[in-house]
């Protein structure tokens, strides 16, 4: 088993709040293979982007206080130097940021800021490293690349911005890429053209990918494994194909039935979970899930086990056993029970 | 299996909401020198109708002008061109105060549930306020439809007395339903009510929005960008490109085998969540960018973009017309785009 | 279309200023109850000065008139005279005062600019920290301190007390030494009262922009700009403090143009410096008011100039203001 690019162990990470610290992430483990596509899904309050930055030191040391360790390439990132860091980030591991028009200096055109990534790891000239910019612009299918690297971020369209980004994203060749929500501020013709980019320079750079989203549509067209996470842990893990065909949480039962299907028949009611994901500091002890879960029993107030099997896990009570039986009596309420 | 009604019922009756010819031109970059500026318009020349009691759904990407159009329905602001008729009256060309009275018939929820229920007052105020400006009740009366109102959308009576910042997303949701509730409008434009939830809570709502138009008739124009949602919920739909049109029709034909090259290329963009051997579609890659509303192409709008575009295309702009199955497709070509 | 607008900001300073001077005008001469005529002439005016002074004004004809002949007085003819000052030329009289403040105001305008940037980057710099907390502090007091007292002690000490040590005997003796008469006496002379006039605005513009940079670290933009892995410095520098000049230069064209308008009067009074602040002083307590009106449309203009440049200046800092 050869060693993994980035591996992650017992993470957690808490915020400063008005009556103490709030825990955020609570006690992760993951690993992201060489060449691999690893989806994190999750919605607010998961704390999949905290846990994803904190990897590059990009949280506020202030206010934020992160345990456990992380190593990639075999050494350790997560209690690096400054200096450390800095040469890992934009090189090594490197950032999509959600909003391509908020992640952008609205002040510099965009060839200046590819630019800038260029000349902060390599020594490269200032024409040398504009024309690698345009070049860089060409690859992620811009049709006019001059052009475009001498205008500034609000002058392009949303598709053309996050191409852009990918670009930046790109110009040192990391070996990671870490890309946060990349397709939700966009359409969704632009998106299909955005992960169909992803998956080719996938292909052509042999970088690996992590991408945050909460869209299982995005998950089954670019994973090849999947965390799910809610309030601050993993809930599950595995292959794109073991979630989809047989998923074990049941949250993840939630997430997958409750999306109105495009074909076939259309259902009376659609499958939901009731209430919310809790905020951080007003997580129930035990499962964290059993509020909102149709499936939960006694157990569950208690913290549930890892089940475990070959390359997957799921942080649940319910068993083998009792699975099937689990997810196909779901419950129609909109508001958990106390 | 569903229990939305068949379409043809609806197509003898008289419309709710019949749209003819609506425009909307914003005028930008206008200096002081007569004749500068240009104009973008959001909305050309719409026309539809929505039949009463139906869920009509509207898709569209940016810069189609479906929040435009939902925004010109209820006057939010003025209508460049067209005619909007609500129940047999025009009410494109009313002014502020003759529109007064007909504010009533049409109410609307939004994307944002926390942008649109003001922080500062309390549930109970939030929901009584139409029903005090419309003189609808007295006191009494008042409190028994807040009472009415919170049951329909499932929340406590308790909840009256607490600020919308005390609650979850899909609650303010469903505070901002029961306040569009509040008047028994008689049309209502959703616009965008899913998308700023969190994916889970979402299906709660589409299904309260379900039961709803079922217990109470209701005849709704749902807005959204998610094509998924609107099949769950739309009896008829219509898709938006660049202020027009393209297609519009029963939900199922549509989705089935769509006519216009654009809704068959919306469709197979849209990530489907299943294993890859179950994945049936092939995806249909647009080429280039949404172009800027304020320089449309020249003929049909799409060809640009279309895999299939001829030469008549790009000269000649195809009007909306009427397919054997019911549909109106705005091509010259419909069904030309065939995928396996 | 550049050009359309540098026309149309033209055409509305124009029309500012017409409103201003038409203002002013209407308060001097249209206040029912008082003869115009009398206050022009000052106090204790002879009968055949009142009789002259309304014949030279036109005050027997209607107000429109009335404008016009001030107006010409000021603009085309500079024969407005002052009576109450017997005979000053007001025009040739601020055209010599400009060149004082305008010592005074650009002198101390450097010296704020480079103050107001280094505590500006240094608090935010170390934000939280020992520098910040003492830079803020300082800060709030420059900013406290009033610019007559400041003044005051400044002389006191400089040119009473402390005159003849080493640190204070260069200090000149109070008043206006021109730049092209002495290069080293205008500079000796002006050096103090520079420092005066820019502490308060060293404090004012190091909190601001310490708060703009501050907030701006909060920016999306400038976490991409880290995770591109640029040095601490380069963020702050080229980033974050990129972002925080455009109200930094906004505020630095507003005050400056009020300043060279007439706007530093305490402290060329104080400091003797005849600038077009102490003309205006001057003619207040006497209520001269031909000085009143010429000093007010000069203040004006160089006001509506200074905002018509800050506006000029947002299409270089921000590009999203500039149309495409």
């Amino acid at each position: 088993m050869p060693t993994p690019l980035l591996d992650v162990q017992g993470l957690s990470i808490s915020f400063a709040g008005r009556n103490g610290p709030i825990k955020v992430i609570e006690d992760l483990c993951f690993q992201v293979n060489e060449q691999e596509t690893l989806c994190i899904v999750g919605e607010s309050g998961s704390g999949k982007t905290v846990a994803l930055l904190s990897m590059l030191g990009l949280l506020d040391p202030l206010s934020s206080r992160v345990e456990g360790s992380a190593s990639f390439k075999g050494a350790n990132i997560l209690g690096a130097s400054q200096e450390t860091l800095r040469q890992i980030r934009g090189r090594e591991i490197a950032l999509i940021s959600q909003d391509p028009m908020t992640a952008m200096i609205p002040v510099r055109t965009v060839g200046w800021q590819i630019v800038e990534q260029i000349q902060a790891h390599n020594g490269l000239s200032r024409r040398a490293a504009w024309n690698r910019a345009i070049e860089l612009l060409g690859e992620v299918g811009i049709a006019n690349p001059r052009m475009i690297a001498g205008q500034f971020p609000h002058q392009l369209s949303g598709g053309m911005r996050q191409r852009a980004m990918i670009a930046m994203a790109l110009s040192c060749n990391p070996s990671l890429l870490i890309a946060d929500e990349p397709t939700t501020a966009l359409d969704v013709t632009v998106q299909a053209q955005v992960l169909d980019l992803l998956r080719r320079l996938r292909r052509d750079f042999g970088s690996s990918i992590v991408l945050i989203t909460h869209d299982m549509g995005v998950v089954a067209e670019m994973a090849d494994r999947v965390l799910v996470m809610y309030a601050g842990r993993i809930v599950e893990h595995g292959s794109c194909d073991a979630i989809f065909a047989d998923a074990w949480h049941p949250y993840t039962w939630g997430l997958l039935d409750s999306i109105p299907p495009l074909d076939g028949p259309r259902p009376d009611r659609l499958v939901s979970i009731p209430g919310s994901p809790p905020q951080p500091d007003k997580r129930p002890p035990g499962c964290v899930f059993a509020p909102r879960c149709h499936a939960r029993i006694a157990a569950c107030a208690e913290p549930p086990p890892r089940q475990l099997a070959d390359g997957r896990d799921a942080l649940c009570v319910i068993d083998y056993a009792n699975r099937h039986a689990g997810r196909s009596h779901p419950v129609h309420t909109m508001d958990q029970s106390a | 299996m569903t229990a939305i009604q068949a379409p043809s019922a609806f197509q003898d009756t008289r419309p709710l909401l019949r749209v003819d010819g609506l425009s909307k031109t914003f005028m930008v970059g206008r200096t002081f020198i007569p004749g500068s500026g240009q104009a973008v318009r959001a909305v050309d020349a719409v026309s539809f109708d929505v039949f009463p009691g139906e869920t009509l759904g509207l898709v569209g990407e940016s810069g189609c002008g479906k929040s435009t159009l939902g925004r010109s329905l209820m006057r939010l602001h003025d209508v460049s061109a067209g005619r909007i008729e609500l129940d047999g009256i025009d009410i494109a060309r009313l002014s502020p105060r003759q529109l007064r009275p007909y504010r009533r018939h049409m109410q609307m929820i939004f994307q944002d549930p926390a942008a649109s229920l003001n922080p500062r007052r309390r549930v109970g105020d939030l929901l009584a306020e139409p029903l005090r400006v419309h003189r609808i009740a007295d006191r009494a009366g008042i409190a028994r439809r807040l009472r009415e109102l919170m049951d329909i959308v499932s929340l406590p009576a308790s909840f009256l007395d607490r600020y919308p910042h005390e609650f979850s997303g899909g609650q303010r949701q469903r505070i901002g339903i029961a306040r569009a509730l509040a008047l028994e409008p008689k049309l209502i434009v959703a616009d965008e009510p899913v998308s700023a939830l969190d994916v889970s809570v979402q299906a709660q709502i589409v299904n309260l929005l379900s039961d709803l138009r079922r217990q109470l008739q209701l005849t709704t124009l749902f807005i959204a960008h998610d094509l998924s949602v609107v099949r769950q919920v739309s009896e008829r739909t219509a898709v938006m490109y660049l202020g027009s049109i393209v297609e519009i029709g029963q939900t199922d034909l549509l989705f089935r085998r769509p006519a216009h090259p654009y809704t068959q290329a919306l469709l197979s963009a849209i990530p489907v969540p299943r294993l890859a051997a179950n994945r049936k579609r092939e995806r249909i890659l647009l080429k280039g960018e949404i172009p800027s509303p304020a320089n449309p192409p020249s003929g049909c709008r799409f060809h640009p973009r279309c895999p299939v575009s001829h030469e008549r295309c790009r000269t000649e702009r195809p009007a909306l017309t009427q397919l054997a199955d019911g549909r109106k497709v705005a091509c010259h070509f419909p069904f030309s785009l065939q995928t396996t | 279309m550049m050009l359309a607008a540098l026309v149309q900001r033209l055409a509305q300073m124009l029309f500012v200023m017409f409103g201003i001077s038409v203002l002013v005008f209407l308060i001097f001469f249209a206040t029912p109850g008082s003869d115009p005529a009398a206050r022009i002439a000052g106090k204790n005016a002879a009968p055949e000065t009142l009789v002259a002074v309304r014949h030279d004004f036109g005050l027997d004809q209607p107000l429109p008139v009335q404008y016009a002949v001030m107006m010409k007085k000021l603009f085309v003819t500079h024969d407005l005279v002052s009576f109450v000052n017997r005979g000053l030329k007001v025009v040739p009289a601020i055209i010599e005062a400009a060149p004082v403040t305008l010592s005074l105001v650009f002198g101390a305008a450097v010296f704020w600019l480079i103050g107001g940037l280094a505590v500006g980057i240094l608090a935010a710099a170390w934000r939280d920290g020992f520098v910040d907390r003492i830079l803020m502090i300082l800060s709030l007091t420059g900013v406290a301190i009033p610019v007559f007292w400041l003044g005051e002690m400044t002389n006191l000490l400089s040119q009473n007390r402390l005159h003849d040590t080493l640190l204070f005997s260069w200090v000149p003796a109070l008043g206006y030494v021109s730049l092209h008469a002495d290069p080293t006496g205008w500079f000796k002379a002006l050096l103090l009262p520079w420092l005066t006039l820019s502490l308060g605005f060293i404090g004012i513009y190091g909190r601001v922009l310490r708060a703009n940079i501050v907030e701006t670290y909060q920016e999306d933009f400038i976490r991409t700009a880290r995770a591109k892995g640029i040095s601490e410095t380069r963020v702050l520098l080229r980033h974050a403090l990129r972002m925080s000049l455009v109200p930094f230069v906004t505020m630095f064209g507003l005050d400056f143009g009020a300043l060279v308008g007439g706007g530093a009067l305490v402290t060329e009074v104080i400091f003797g410096l005849n600038g077009v602040g102490k003309l205006t002083y001057d003619s207040l307590q006497s209520l001269d008011l031909p000085v009143i009106m010429a000093s007010v449309m000069y203040a004006s203009f160089f006001v509506v100039l200074a905002n018509a440049i800050v506006d000029m200046t947002y299409a270089v800092l921000d590009p999203r203001t500039r149309s495409h």
